[in-house]
């Protein structure tokens, strides 16, 4: 059996279009059953709890996704790993819900895998050594020779790199209060706007991905079917794609138009409340700095002296 | 404190020829509670905008005339300055509340003021008192029911110690409870505090013992402006608008030997006067025969032991409902009690997490929502939701062409469709040019495109004035007898369940407390004050006649009339 996989053109074919087609087709799937555009606003919505990450200091965790971001980049693949692995603790610190950690997951983990794939058939380099499965000549239409493994670790790097700033961004997200995100933007002295516009999106977020909802169900109401055809009913497929496709304009246009109408009220809602008014806000309440901040700052100035000690040294750095 | 002085006031929006806002002139006195009343699209809206100051600062169109907030035109104050003066509250509170939580919601008015911290920290906390949301301010906004929310957008106005406090139908997403909550609020500000009360407002049974004057527009006009007493003069002015006369004032009026030239304006009003008369001892002597007749038809949607929760959260608990055939019934309860989960259930949108649900005997499959739209049609609460052509056919093509089964599934043409929804002379139109109405029929008709034996109508009435409302309810009852639809009606609307349902069903923290017909449950007062249910004004005048002690109510002024005349013939 396993010869006639490896070793027949057929079977080779066969592995080789499973390879191709497998991911991309079921990426989507996956992010459909795990998440759907309801479970996104787990995603970008605020968690009220009481832990040590909702008490830091809100421009530490606004200024930690950027030096991470920056440290991400600066660092070769193995201290990246290492880095992926400290922004981890924030999030066991976090201990966010389950439904909010599988839609993480599941949203940080697609691109990972859509990455490590295409990367792993283009990820081209001189020499066929690195082919874990050459494709036959009856794919070579598709463009690349076959699987790599160099692509596949190239692609797992890259995506790595990826993760580290999207894991220390989300904590932002999930534990930071709008009002908090204000005031640290103030203390920044950045425009108040950019913090309302961040606030509002954070409000708002989560209710685009309601209404999205409800307008898929209110097209399904109408009698629209949006519901994925079973496994053993191939020739529903076409349709129900075409189908997905042709609501997709016709969701946006009714999204788009809820969109200005809310935006509007929400604009004369600011007014009212006298936003923009003066130069500078104050506010009820004020982060006055304790232990835990100073222990976090310290912390992200340790990382930072010690990766620019790495990168300085060329112990660490990219080549 | 200044006055508001409306002066020759006209106001046309760019993409309109006719204007919204016609030559207004008129004064509002400090402390004044008014209630700005009229049917949909009469500029209700537009005005209360052009008081905020939002016209033409915000919302551009041709202005003439001016509004003047003392001696100072308000289109040429700054709006910072302006809502520090007067305060605006918007119709839907999810739209106007910024932050997530309670307290950073009041603040962020006094904060973008750039007050001291101690000011902010005194106005957050009064305005918080003042609404009697203090227990909440901790609280996030996402935990909040629809009245807390709208309570909290009404606190945070205050936070900004305005004057003047402009509300356009602060109630309209709001169950009894939360509108009693939210109307007890503003008259105590405007008792307690002296703030002005501009209200826009269709619930005007509610409103009216509350506020000191009526301005009553038409097309852009006030064609009426007086006290709430004097405002009912002219019944028919009233009716020609399709705007709502309380039932007391109509009862009032069919018995002068009992109110001679007063209007009285609650119930309470309505039955001390009546207590001792004639018309009581009548209504005592044949408390009887106002039993209607149950539905016996086959049984079309079924409920049987379910439960549903999410998590923790039990949502719905053993809920048995079997409705049949050509019945016309109504689910209301207060906001969370679990009736747009009950209904949705049978729609296919969840999945139950106990007991079954079925429709026409088969089970309904969860997530299969187009082929149970095939049986059974689901009505939105805001029809607007529910369109997305570019014009009036478009609109049914698109329904048409991509729902399960095409075309051929399809149970009438689309001429056919336009007829049923009396749309056929606007088959080019753009929905959204169509009037409310309009589009909740065009809404309608795509649903009604496969013959659906149920409709699920959440909301139908919401944001309509009464005679929209009730020309829109009697065209639904137009259909049902015509093609033999039954109906589930989602509502808060207590009037319309009394003019319309064949039976009534009462949930409360997700359980079925009570199930008949309207004027037998209507009669159980305070078991539906505890599910936070209000019965009809007639109603209630009825349980208060006979001290609650009967089985069943009227449910219309008309009913208890000829109830009251004709026992007293006898």
């Amino acid at each position: 059996m396993l010869s006639f996989f490896t070793q027949t053109i057929l079977g080779r074919t066969l592995v080789g279009y499973l390879l191709m087609f497998v991911v991309p087709l079921i990426l989507p799937i996956v992010f459909v059953k795990l998440v759907g555009f309801r479970g996104l606003r787990h995603l970008f919505s605020y968690e009220p709890k009481e832990t040590p990450i909702h008490r830091l200091d809100p421009r530490f965790k606004i200024i930690y996704p950027v030096v991470i971001g920056i440290l991400s980049v600066v660092l070769n693949w193995n201290y990246v790993l290492a880095l992926l692995g400290l922004t981890l603790i924030p999030w066991i610190l976090l201990r966010p819900c389950r439904n909010r950690v599988r839609v993480t997951l599941t949203m940080a983990f697609t691109p990972v895998i859509g990455m490590i794939w295409s990367q792993g058939l283009f990820y081209v380099i001189p020499g066929g050594s690195h082919l874990l499965f050459a494709f036959p000549w009856t794919i070579r239409w598709f463009g690349t020779p076959g699987l790599s493994g160099a692509g596949l670790v190239h692609g797992s790097h890259e995506a790595g790199r990826m993760l580290v700033p999207a894991s220390a961004s989300l904590i932002v997200l999930l534990s930071t209060k709008p009002s908090d995100i204000i005031w640290a933007f103030a203390k920044f002295h950045l425009p108040p706007v950019a913090g309302f516009a961040f606030t509002v999106a954070l409000r708002f977020v989560p209710q685009m991905f309601e209404r999205v909802a409800l307008l898929q169900k209110a097209m399904e109401v109408r009698g629209y079917s949006l519901k994925a055809p079973g496994w053993r009913e191939p020739g529903e497929w076409p349709g129900y794609l075409r189908r997905v496709l042709a609501s997709i304009p016709a969701l946006s246009a009714a999204l788009l138009v809820g969109s200005l109408r809310t935006t509007s009220v929400m604009a004369m809602v600011a007014d009212a409340r006298a936003f923009g008014s003066h130069q500078a806000r104050t506010t009820l309440r004020e982060h006055e700095l304790n232990d835990l901040d100073r222990f976090a700052w310290g912390a992200l100035a340790l990382l930072t002296v010690t990766v620019a000690g790495l990168v300085g040294f060329h112990i660490g750095g990219r080549a | 404190m200044p006055d508001i002085h409306v002066d020759r006031l006209s106001f046309s929006y760019p993409d309109c020829d006719e204007p919204v806002l016609r030559s207004l002139d008129f004064k509002i006195v400090p402390g004044e509670f008014v209630l700005v009343a009229g049917a949909s699209g009469c500029g209700k809206s537009t005005l209360a905008l052009t008081l905020a100051g939002f016209i033409p600062t915000r919302i551009p169109g041709y202005l003439e005339g001016a509004v003047y907030f003392g001696s100072r035109k308000l289109s040429e104050m700054p709006l910072h300055e302006i809502s520090q003066r007067i305060g605006m509250v918007f119709q839907n509170p999810d739209n106007q509340l910024i932050e997530l939580d309670v307290e950073s919601e009041v603040a962020f008015g006094p904060e973008n003021l750039c007050l001291a911290r101690e000011e902010i920290e005194r106005r957050v906390a009064w305005a918080l008192r003042q609404t009697g949301m203090e227990n909440f301010r901790q609280r996030s906004i996402f935990s909040l029911s629809g009245g807390q929310k709208q309570r909290v957008a009404i606190a945070a106005m205050l936070a900004m110690r305005p004057e003047v406090l402009v509300l356009d139908e602060p109630t309209s997403d709001l169950d009894p409870v939360g509108t009693r909550e939210v109307l007890q609020v503003l008259q105590e500000l405007n008792h307690r505090e002296g703030l002005t009360v501009i209200l826009v407002e269709h619930k005007i049974d509610e409103v009216i013992p509350w506020v000191d004057r009526v301005l009553l527009m038409g097309q852009g006009q006030i064609i009426l402006d007086r006290p709430p007493r004097g405002a009912f003069a002219n019944l028919g002015l009233w009716d020609s608008l399709g705007v709502t006369v309380p039932d007391m004032v109509r009862v009032a009026r069919a018995l002068p030997e009992v109110f001679g030239d007063s209007t009285p304006l609650s119930v309470e009003e309505v039955s001390r006067a009546l207590l001792g008369t004639r018309y009581r001892d009548a209504l005592i002597r044949h408390d009887k025969d106002r039993y209607g007749r149950e539905y016996e038809g086959d049984s079309i949607l079924n409920w049987e032991g379910v439960h549903l929760a999410f998590g923790e959260v039990r949502v719905l608990r053993d809920i048995n409902i079997d409705i049949a055939a050509g019945e016309w019934a109504a689910l209301i309860g207060a906001n969370g009690s679990g009736k747009t989960s009950l209904a949705s259930l049978v729609m296919g949108f969840q999945e139950p997490s106990g007991g079954r649900v079925s429709c026409l005997g088969h089970p309904v499959c969860p997530g299969d929502i187009s082929k149970q739209a095939g049986t059974i049609g689901y009505l939105f609460q805001s029809a607007d939701n529910m369109l997305f052509g570019s014009s009036v056919e478009k609109e049914f093509e698109f329904g048409l062409r991509h729902r399960r089964g095409g075309l051929r599934e399809c149970g009438h043409t689309i001429e056919e469709l336009l007829e049923i929804v009396d749309l056929a002379d606007r088959r080019q139109a753009n929905p959204f040019q169509l009037s409310h109405g309009q589009r909740k029929r065009l809404a309608l008709g795509v649903l009604l495109a496969v013959s659906p034996r149920a409709l699920i109508l959440d909301e139908p009435t919401t944001g309509q004035d009464e005679g929209h409302a009730r020309q829109f309810l009697s065209f639904l009852e137009g259909l049902r007898r015509e093609f033999g639809l039954t109906y589930l009606m989602i509502t808060h609307d207590m009037r319309a369940v009394a003019a319309y349902a064949g039976r009534v069903l009462v949930l409360d923290e997700g359980e079925l407390r009570l199930s008949g017909r309207p004027e037998v449950v209507f009669a159980r007062q305070e078991e539906l004050a505890r599910c936070g249910i209000m019965p009809p004004a007639v109603a209630r005048l009825h349980l208060a006649l006979m001290d609650g002690g009967t089985k069943s109510v009227c449910l219309s002024v008309e009913e208890f009339l000829s109830a009251i005349k004709a026992k007293e013939a006898v």
